[in-house]
């Protein structure tokens, strides 16, 4: 207790700093929140560089607005805020990119995302081939991926954030009962993806994977 | 309640979200109903696979670029502050080019330069007519303070250039006086000379993106600071009468749809319960008669930066929902438009005179 809130005051007065203009503080602000707002970023986005070029954008959109930081909401609150409206611009530029080449939606490869068509195959496993290593991971992140963004995001705050309803309803900016139905439907949508992963016997795991897969190809 | 009703409340049911009531309904109904259970049994498992993805951690250089760029940022801000010791020299030249700009008003009167006749046209008219006017184009177009500022970010050369240029303006108008400043304005504002003279203010050829409004903000306070040598001072013939009200500021308002940014103008000094009245014999020219003391003036031309934000068609608040590139010209317009914050400072009262021109779309 004592020590959480010897915690809050550091950050307040680590705030106090930046608004005097102090990019040191601000350093260490980003210090302590980056990996958090990263992961957020990244599992929104299912894009590791698109996610740190995001990330970047929000950190320095948070020293830009430090001054605007009212102190009403927590911090990491404001942070998630901020977060999210640079991943809603960044996939509204996508979506303007990917609509002046043509490219439809639904063959949309994220992880061929980045790269030309033209350029080899990246012969090195990139971070985020390392980073969801077995199959499952794998499967789960392609569902992620697949859903709704706006559901994808409720979940991504709930069950990779762990943030609660009410705080989800002031990072989102949308009534608390909005957010409440976007993890349910988000939830309930994943687990139709991943049903074939459900059943309790261990023996027929890679077939299990396999009509994932299948269900994944299907458009 | 029925199963499907049940389902709807699972994830609140885990999440520890619901009230008391409804926990204990979702609890008996899954005592009994198997098919709930798996429901419930299902969402769990899908949760936990999400939880249990890895967790990203930051790239190594991402703490270290932010760094870079906040101190970057923080550091061209200090230089701007830096740079508005030179704005008299800025607010004369101003001066110079907005004189330059009217100057075509008082030769007689052809289709291309006779403003007032544009007035009767309706937009695309004007439009068609500036396209085939080739001798405008040899008219400076006022640029506006934002691209000042850009000037100013892009580097010592230019910056040390623009001042050099500014201070031989400010010589011109110091020299003469108002009334002399007009005459000697008249014969720069010759075809091409201007361009050759101030290669920095050239024409405008494709406006800001910033909607339809275009905000010119000329302090005559400001072109007062200026203070001529004593030899000018001994050239200049006692001219108070002829000196037009210094203690103003002229705030240019080009848009292509003079009816909206009017409206804008008005509903921004409405918000501040100052009211604006046509000046007699100069058409489209208000004058707000309070007199307005510099935090007026700072939070009327903060209220049109809103205005302006709002023109773009995007949220009401100038920083909220512009892309990057313009929430910064916009918070340079809330931040740097009321310039005369260094005029303020001596704590004179200032009118604001809005002048509404006409802009062609292009």
């Amino acid at each position: 207790m004592c020590g959480d809130s010897l915690v809050k005051t550091d950050e307040a007065m680590l705030i106090e700093r930046c608004r005097a203009g102090d990019a040191s503080a601000f350093s260490r602000l980003v210090a302590k929140h980056q990996d958090s707002i990263f992961n957020a970023i990244y599992r929104m986005l299912g894009h590791y560089e698109d996610a740190s070029e995001v990330a970047q954008d929000t950190f320095l959109k948070a020293f830009q607005g430090i001054r605007d930081f009212r102190g009403d909401s927590a911090f990491y609150t404001w942070l998630f805020r901020i977060a999210l409206n640079a991943v809603t611009s960044h996939r509204r530029r996508q979506m303007a990119r990917r609509t002046s080449e043509h490219v439809s939606l639904s063959s949309h490869n994220e992880d061929d995302d980045a790269r030309n068509p033209t350029d080899p195959p990246d012969p090195s496993p990139g971070p985020v081939d390392e980073l969801d290593r077995t199959e499952q991971q794998r499967l789960v992140r392609h569902a992620i991926a697949k859903l709704d963004p706006d559901y994808r995001d409720a979940v991504v705050l709930r069950d990779i954030q762990g943030l609660d309803y009410d705080e989800i309803a002031a990072a989102l900016g949308c009534p608390r009962g909005t957010v409440k139905s976007r993890i349910h439907r988000g939830r309930m949508q994943l687990k139709a993806k991943l049903s074939p992963l459900f059943t309790h016997s261990e023996a027929n795991r890679s077939a299990r994977v396999s009509a994932c897969e299948q269900a994944e190809a299907r458009p | 309640m029925k199963c499907h009703e049940i389902v709807e409340l699972l994830s609140e049911y885990l999440d520890g979200e619901l009230d008391v009531g409804s926990r204990s309904e979702v609890d008996g109904h899954l005592a009994v109903c198997e098919s709930c259970q798996r429901e419930l049994h299902q969402l769990k498992a899908t949760i936990s696979l999400v939880a249990s993805l890895p967790k990203a951690t930051a790239p190594a250089a991402l703490a270290q670029r932010v760094g870079e760029e906040a101190q970057d940022e923080m550091q061209a801000a200090a230089s701007k502050r830096r740079l508005w010791y030179l704005f008299p020299a800025l607010a004369a030249a101003a001066a110079v080019l907005i004189a330059i700009q009217i100057a075509p008003r008082r030769t007689p009167p052809t289709p291309e330069t006779e403003w007032n006749s544009l007035k009767t046209l309706s937009s695309d008219e004007i439009a068609a007519n500036m396209r085939n006017a080739p001798a405008r184009e040899t008219v400076p177009a006022l640029r506006d303070l934002s691209e000042m500022d850009a000037m100013a970010d892009s580097g010592k050369p230019k910056r040390e250039q623009f001042a050099k240029e500014a201070g031989r303006l400010v010589e011109t108008v110091g020299a003469g006086g108002a009334a002399k400043a007009d005459d000697a304005l008249r014969q720069i504002a010759v075809p091409s000379a201007p361009q050759a003279a101030m290669p920095h203010f050239r024409t405008e050829e494709s406006p800001r993106s910033l909607g339809s409004l275009k905000l010119v903000s000329e302090s005559y306070v400001e072109a007062k600071k200026v203070q001529p040598t004593p030899s000018q001072e001994a050239e200049r013939p006692a001219q108070a009468a002829a000196k037009p009200a210094r203690d103003e500021e002229r705030v240019i308002v080009a848009a292509q749809n003079m009816a909206k940014a009017r409206e804008a103008i008005e509903n921004a000094l409405k918000a501040n319960r100052l009211a604006m009245e046509p000046v007699q014999g100069e058409p489209d020219t208000f004058r707000v008669t309070t007199l307005l003391h510099s935090h007026d003036r700072t939070l009327i031309l903060a209220e049109l930066s809103r205005a302006l934000a709002s023109e773009v068609g995007k949220d009401d608040h100038p920083r909220r929902g512009l892309a990057p590139a313009e929430q910064r010209i916009d918070a340079q317009r809330a931040h740097k438009i009321p310039i005369g914050q260094d005029a303020a400072t001596t704590g004179q009262p200032v009118r604001l005179i809005f002048i509404f021109r006409e802009q062609s779309a292009k």
